[in-house]
């Protein structure tokens, strides 16, 4: 799958909310508490298991002031370091039985 | 002014200046198993306990509005028979869930179901290290047994785990070997030693109180282990109940904090913004240490964990000072002093 198709979706073990624009995440195995910084908030909200890495990135570029290279460069990196982490995932990596 | 909080206070602050439910303790049954005399729960008869649809359009609201954490308890949470599709709802929501239970009705396949909710943590009570006394204080033969087993069950699973204690007459002298128990069995141990009154005003719980002897000879260790962390409240009496903290009862009325009698209102007429504006949370919110009659020159500040919800309780008065808190500030300065004392020399 190409980098741009990956469809991340948060983790369903983790608990979440944005306040003013900042998400705060939690991983209760880990009991780690992430605060995310603006865009990074936009694109935790964005994961939601629908939209690839274009379409979050096409949205992010649209509300803020950031070009397509370095929203799209970015927005991978960030959801890779969030998959590390084991807060999000994407779809069909690293399941079973899933994506044949 | 460079901002000194890190990323999380801050998020918590902006929740209190933004009156955010960032954290709701919610009494989902006031129905229980047990039978604990020092319990603060009456149960209201002829009231409604509030239907899993009701709590899943008030977690829909509560999300919307900020709300993070989740406190669950009781009563017994697990006495209702749709607790575990309450609680796979909240987390579905994203909602971080603490668990507070007697453990009793826990066996493996609703631990099973618990490490599936994935909670934060799960308190469990424990009121002795041996039947005789846990089972004389819940007034239910066998229940220290199954608490017990609960908490393995639990840790089995990787579900963290409290083992959560109220210290008074009964078990004063199981403190230690409770500690050492929970220990054990891999559970972090938490205790309280204020008892507070019934929500019917009744004060007869309250008896079960500890004694300032009692709480020194309890304490005395505590505070020499702990040394500074102790000394660490400065002036501030705040409290964050009705700023960023509201308490549910199974009926739906919304108190600042579960000590309250005084409700701000009751979701299924009022909504959750009209009541952060009640009279009563307003007031709450705007207390100051000045107002404060008794407390605001008194030397035991810095120790002192006052409660307005048990200052209305015991004296009616919102300003007023409790005897339960002040006793307990009391006896930890005198602890904080002794330890402080130079050695004394040799005559």
């Amino acid at each position: 799958m190409k980098i741009e198709e990956r469809i991340p979706i948060k983790s369903p073990e983790t608990a979440h909310q944005i306040i003013d624009g900042e998400a705060v995440v939690i991983t209760p195995g880990q009991m780690m508490v992430h605060v995310l910084n603006t865009v990074g908030s936009r694109i935790w909200d964005l994961a939601d298991g629908e939209k690839n890495i274009q379409d979050i990135v096409k949205i992010v570029t649209e509300e803020f002031d950031v070009s397509y290279e370095t929203a799209f460069k970015d927005a991978v990196e960030f959801t890779e370091d969030l998959a590390e982490k084991e807060i999000l995932r994407f779809l069909g990596e690293g399941e079973e039985g899933e994506g044949g | 002014m460079r901002d000194s909080l890190d990323p999380y206070s801050r998020i918590v602050k902006k929740t209190q200046d933004m009156l955010i439910p960032f954290t709701v303790h919610w009494e989902l049954t006031y129905h229980c198993n047990l039978q604990c005399p020092h319990c603060y729960v009456v149960p209201q008869g002829s009231r409604k306990e509030l239907s899993y649809g009701e709590i899943a359009a008030i977690l829909d609201d509560l999300k919307e509005r900020g709300t993070l954490y989740v406190v669950f308890s009781g009563g017994e949470i697990l006495t209702r028979k749709d607790f575990f599709d309450i609680a796979r709802y909240a987390r579905n929501k994203g909602v971080a869930l603490r668990l507070m239970t007697n453990g009793t009705l826990i066996d493996e396949a609703v631990a099973d179901q618990i490490k599936d909710l994935c909670p934060l943590s799960v308190e469990v009570s424990l009121y002795g290290s041996k039947p005789e006394i846990h089972d004389l204080i819940t007034a239910c033969p066998g229940s220290f047994e199954r608490s017990l087993k609960a908490l393995r069950l639990l840790r089995e699973r990787s579900v963290r785990t409290v083992a959560k204690s109220l210290i008074m007459k009964q078990n004063a002298t199981e403190f230690r070997r409770m500690k050492k128990l929970a220990r054990e069995i891999g559970s972090q141990f938490l205790y309280d030693t204020v008892i507070i009154p019934r929500v019917d005003g009744s004060m007869e719980p309250c008896r079960n109180r500890l004694g300032r002897e009692e709480l020194y000879s309890l304490l005395y260790s505590e505070v020499q282990e702990k040394g500074n962390d102790w000394d660490s409240r400065g002036n501030d009496l705040s409290c964050s109940a009705g700023l960023n903290a509201i308490s549910i009862s199974p009926y739906g009325d919304v108190y600042p904090c579960m000590g309250f009698t005084e409700s701000g209102g009751n979701l299924s007429k009022n909504s959750l913004s009209e009541i952060l504006h009640s009279p009563i949370f307003s007031r709450i919110r705007s207390i100051t240490l000045s107002e404060l009659r008794e407390c605001k020159g008194c030397e035991l500040i810095q120790h002192c964990n006052r409660c307005p919800a048990l200052a209305v309780m015991e004296t009616g008065d919102l300003l007023g000072s409790s005897q339960a808190d002040c006793l307990l500030a009391g006896v930890i300065r005198s602890i904080i002093d002794e330890k402080r004392k130079p050695a004394t020399g040799e005559y």
